[in-house]
């Protein structure tokens, strides 16, 4: 029974993957690209501050790492397309790593703000650095070819976004079921207790800090290529801080968290933009779309925060629960927590 | 006694805090095979020993071997992959995990597969995951009837069977020496009993055991020798019958009852 379910689920997948783009409207394949991308930083990000719970303000620009390089590479260097999205992600864990060490002695708060700096600096090199990032000009880049195909629009990139977040959130998911992922939750619960147990605290903070920044230089990477545009605007501390938006909207520590929330803040804006334009034809609206989108924002972490602190996963979680009670077993129970 | 029975050896360690002296010269053994106990009244410096033995605490002087071994400044994980475990007096289970997972974690210096092993997986990770759940399936959660509770997160679980999985989630490393800080602290005569029996069977797997409790009967009983230190000094060694002879023991920790 539960094996069948799986392959169920496994088809209906596969057969969204295969026939998505032919499906979807292209406005609608521009959110699933977005979505896809901001998946792949948002489950990354997850693994160091939902799992191992290192608060880390600096996503935003470890993104821009993972863009630059990519950008740099293909157009200044040649580098295959395809060969550009690994070596970012790379490039971005080894920033990452540099810029985890202080995790060594700060928690929390303190570690906060260090984390803070690291996107301060790394923004500045982005803008100044221009023989390498053009400055704010940015570096524009030419649709890319993926065997032999002009990889142009949201069909194209459909796949490759859609199929890479499937696939981190596959090692996402492994990983907690492996040691590695263990010494991240125990690190986050009891990191005294981890260390005695022989967990190398410091070793395993770097590892949780590298592969979280990979995961957000191959989201910065496909996300470079998808807007074909690569400028210090798109990394900002904004972009940091929707990612914290997502993980915590999401569910902190939750593999389902990264996905949701990374749909959620993704389309929220869309939600807001539309909101808006009805609201406007009865009251005019003084403020600006940006400003408000930052409101709801704010608004969503602190409604979250307080009411739903593990997320929508813990939401979704509810209702697949009350709703398989309601269809197939009425009397059974439900589920303990998982 | 030659040194290579010899598999704790703990020299006149001093540890300060600030201007307090936590421990002011302890030495202590633990030999191949042995049950120890280190008793005192509150506030002697038990909890302080062992700290210092698993490097949460450095010591101002004095030293620490393990198996001939110097490891006095060794780090914390490092005193873990020489084979020393412990439990902990205020549980420290971690609470995002279930209780299988928290025993999986126990075994971490004995995990061999990579981060990119783990990853994908794939290969190495698989069996050595699988490897380790049927070790802990069948060796320790039967021992200590934990199966049932394996997908359980511990936080929803009674205090004493916390105490239970601490102790299973120390012996997963598959130990030489494992240090028990208070096993049966805050728990009733039947649980008490149970822990007791759980002691004795890991004795005969062969693994020496420091203990630290305030349960005289239960260290009168099952220990080979004691160890009594109060303000952070050593002030008796020997079996139950010579610690419990000791006017200086009776006068200080144990009370009048036991003079008979």
């Amino acid at each position: 029974m539960h094996k069948n379910k799986t392959v169920i689920g496994l088809g209906i997948a596969v057969i969204f993957y295969l026939l998505g783009p032919f499906v979807l409207s292209d406005y609608m394949l521009y959110l699933v690209n977005l979505a896809a991308i901001a998946t792949i930083g948002a489950v990354g990000l997850n693994i160091l501050t939902g799992y191992t719970g290192l608060i880390a303000m600096a996503n935003g620009a470890f993104i821009g790492v993972g863009a630059y390089t990519a950008a740099v590479l293909y157009t200044k260097l040649g580098v295959p397309f395809l060969l550009t999205i690994p070596i970012a992600g790379l490039m971005t864990a080894v920033i990452g790593m540099i810029f985890g060490i202080p995790a060594l002695r700060l928690r929390g708060f303190y570690l906060a703000m260090s984390t803070l700096a690291a996107q301060i600096l790394l923004m500045f090199i982005f803008n100044n650095w221009t023989s390498v990032t053009n400055g704010e000009r940015g570096i524009f880049l030419a649709p890319p070819n993926l065997f032999g195909f002009s990889l142009v629009g949201d069909k194209g990139f459909f796949f490759l976004t859609v199929g890479i977040a499937t696939l981190g959130m596959l090692f996402s998911y492994n990983l907690f079921k492996t040691d590695t992922g263990r010494a991240f939750i125990a690190i986050r619960d009891r990191d005294i207790a981890a260390n005695i147990i022989g967990v190398d605290i410091f070793k395993y903070k770097l590892i949780s800090f590298a592969i979280s920044s990979f995961y957000a230089g191959v989201a910065g990477a496909l996300f470079g290529f998808y807007m074909t545009y690569v400028s210090p605007e798109g990394f900002g501390l904004n972009v940091s801080i929707d990612y914290i938006a997502m993980i915590i909207v999401g569910g902190l520590g939750n593999l389902w968290g990264g996905l949701l929330g990374a749909i959620f803040v993704v389309i929220l804006p869309e939600f807001v933009d539309k909101g808006i334009e009805i609201v406007g034809q009865f009251i005019p609206m003084e403020y600006t779309f940006a400003a408000f989108r930052q409101l709801v924002f704010g608004l969503m972490i602190i409604v979250f925060l307080v009411w739903e602190p593990k997320g929508l996963a813990e939401i979704f979680r509810r209702l697949f629960c009350w709703l398989k009670a309601k269809i197939f077993s009425p009397k059974s129970e439900m589920e303990p927590q998982v | 006694m030659t040194i290579s029975e010899s598999l704790l050896k703990v020299d006149n360690i001093h540890l300060t805090f600030g201007g307090l002296k936590a421990i002011d010269g302890v030495s202590l053994e633990v030999r191949n095979d042995e049950l120890v106990s280190l008793i005192g009244p509150n506030g002697a410096g038990k909890t302080s020993t062992i700290n210092c033995i698993c490097k949460f605490y450095d010591i101002d002087s004095g030293q620490i071997f393990f198996h001939g071994e110097n490891i006095t400044r060794l780090k914390p994980h490092q005193v873990a992959r020489r084979r020393i475990s412990r439990s902990f007096q205020n549980l420290d289970l971690f609470k995002g995990m279930t209780v299988l997972e928290n025993v999986k974690l126990g075994a971490h210096i004995n995990v061999r597969s990579g981060i990119l092993a783990d990853l994908l997986y794939y290969g190495k990770s698989r069996k050595e995951e699988k490897e380790l759940e049927e070790y802990i399936v069948e060796e320790i959660f039967s021992l200590f009837g934990l199966a049932k509770y394996r997908n359980k997160h511990v936080g929803s679980l009674p205090y004493g069977l916390q105490k239970k999985i601490d102790i299973a989630r120390a012996l997963a490393a598959r130990p030489m020496l494992l240090i028990l800080d208070e096993p049966v602290a805050g728990m009733n005569s039947d649980e008490t009993k149970e822990i007791t029996e759980d002691i004795q069977k890991i004795r005969e797997a062969n693994i020496s055991i420091l203990l630290i409790e305030h349960d005289m009967d239960l260290v009168m009983n099952i220990s080979d020798r004691i160890y009594v230190i109060n303000f952070g000094e050593n002030i008796a060694d020997g079996t139950s019958q010579e610690v419990t002879a000791n006017p200086d023991v009776i006068e200080i920790y144990l009370g009048k009852s036991f003079e008979n």
